[in-house]
């Protein structure tokens, strides 16, 4: 009986392990710029919006999961949290990371740089819009959510990275705490949040910093009701004929997204509609 | 040469014959359990999009005769793609569930065996849709299974030390083919 036990464990033990496989959504062409043609300007934005199950997130399963989700957090923290504060697609329900491999199409080296933004179901991050004077030139606009590192791609050759788990949870994290946590997009990109439990953690900064009458600091935000990613924005720069080839590998134990992943029907797939954050837009 | 009627028609005759006319080593028959290590390898159009994984087996079942036994079969393995990258270096399970027959024969502490069968078989991720494996939303697909193998029965009559090996067909998941080798060890209630 003792060999039946651990045959039958050793055999469970997989299954048990694949409750949180990875699925990865593949866009069906790469990016590509350096083309030569007059309209290609060496860089190009492809956006893609996870696709979430419309009928599990309108299932009334679902809310009321959501209901007692709410109903035990309330019980520790303060001030309470409302049921619109409390986004559909947290931040710890499902694991994103990108794949992405470069290849150089041109006969000389070249550099490379991808950057990645996005929106959760409030707001989508857009760094230009931080940029208070237009005319000013030498005003930066904030780093993007993650990326923008130069990368060398040698002639006709390809390199590939990723962009981790870990990497993107923090960029998630940093996106709910410029937007709703009303962070300058500076300090919270420029520092590590991964551990904190609370947007109380974080030092207040108001964006722009030199306001006679910044507002006031929202309310703390537990770690709980930071948002996921719905959609994400991947920006390809080289300057180089090259395309840009990546994957979106998910992993969602609790099956939030469609089964059929970009391949949905449409009316199956659920629509957020985020707003594009600018400083002046008042959190919810 | 022989038509293979009469080639099939001669194996079964020393399938049938061997166990009467063997002195064969004593051995438990009954209700039975395997469990086995090895290797899986995909075969056919898919094999360069997956490297050869570990792949653990766990069988059980009963003797119906001392050459015929039905049992279920169950088979997992982990696999590295090796689909053109994105992604790179990503790993998907390969799970098969299936009710088969093994048919055979011993001959003093060897005993060797035929067996098939048929079920269901689930890969965990769609890591190979961009090779055509898996269409959107699809991971299931019936199984179908054959092979064979060799078992050395021990002094004990409850334990033997088996080798096998089986191909199998997912027609679901684009064909795809694989094949397994184990070494497992069988005890006999």
């Amino acid at each position: 009986m003792k060999l039946a036990a651990i045959a039958v464990f050793v055999g469970l033990a997989p299954l048990v392990a694949c409750a949180a496989d990875p699925q990865y959504i593949q866009p069906e062409r790469g990016i590509e710029v350096g083309t030569g043609n007059p309209d290609d300007m060496g860089t190009a934005t492809e956006t893609v919006l996870l696709p979430y199950d419309a009928e599990l997130l309108n299932s009334t399963d679902f809310q009321r999961d959501r209901e007692a989700f709410l109903t035990e957090l309330n019980a520790r923290v303060e001030p309470d949290v409302t049921i619109d504060q409390l986004p559909l697609i947290r931040l710890d329900q499902i694991d994103v990371s990108i794949e992405w491999t470069i290849r150089n199409l041109s006969e000389e080296p070249g550099e490379a740089r991808i950057n990645i933004n996005g929106g959760n179901q409030y707001f989508v991050y857009v760094p230009d819009n931080f940029i208070i004077d237009p005319e000013d030139d030498e005003e930066p606009s904030p780093p993007p959510l993650a990326g923008n590192v130069p990368i060398d791609i040698p002639a006709l050759g390809d390199v590939s990275g990723v962009f981790r788990e870990d990497t993107l949870r923090e960029s998630a994290l940093d996106l709910d705490l410029i937007t709703r946590g009303l962070i300058n997009p500076f300090a919270a990109l420029l520092n590590i949040h991964e551990d904190i439990k609370n947007s109380s953690e974080v030092v207040y900064t108001p964006y722009p910093p030199d306001q006679d009458n910044p507002p006031p600091a929202p309310a703390p935000m537990p770690i709980e009701i930071f948002a996921q990613f719905v959609q994400l924005d991947v920006t390809f720069t080289a300057d180089r004929h090259m395309v840009l080839e990546y994957a979106i590998r998910i992993r969602d134990p609790e099956g939030l997204l469609h089964d059929e992943l970009l391949d949905a029907p449409p009316e199956e797939l659920y629509v957020f509609t985020p707003a594009v954050y600018t400083p002046t837009l008042t959190a919810p | 040469m022989a038509s293979p009627r009469l080639s099939a028609a001669a194996l079964a005759a020393v399938v049938l014959a061997a166990p009467a006319a063997a002195d064969a080593r004593p051995a438990s028959r009954g209700i039975f359990t395997e469990a086995g290590l090895g290797a899986t390898g995909f075969i056919g159009p898919h094999q360069a999009d997956a490297a050869v994984g570990p792949a653990i087996a766990l069988r059980g079942g009963y003797d119906l005769f001392s050459w015929f036994s039905v049992g279920v079969h169950l088979a997992a393995s982990s696999h590295e793609a090796t689909v053109p990258p994105p992604p790179e270096g990503e790993w998907f399970q390969l799970y098969r569930a299936q009710a088969d027959g093994r048919l055979g024969f011993r001959v003093d502490e060897l005993a060797f065996f035929a067996e098939g069968g048929l079920g269901i078989g689930y890969i965990s991720s769609n890591v190979l849709g961009k090779v055509g494996v898996t269409d959107p939303g699809e991971d299931f697909s019936i199984t179908f299974g054959a092979g064979g193998g060799i078992e050395y029965q021990i002094k004990n009559r409850h334990y033997a030390f088996g080798l096998a090996g089986d191909w199998w067909l997912m027609p679901d998941l684009d064909a795809l083919s694989g094949v397994d080798v184990r070494l497992y060890l069988r005890y006999t209630y």
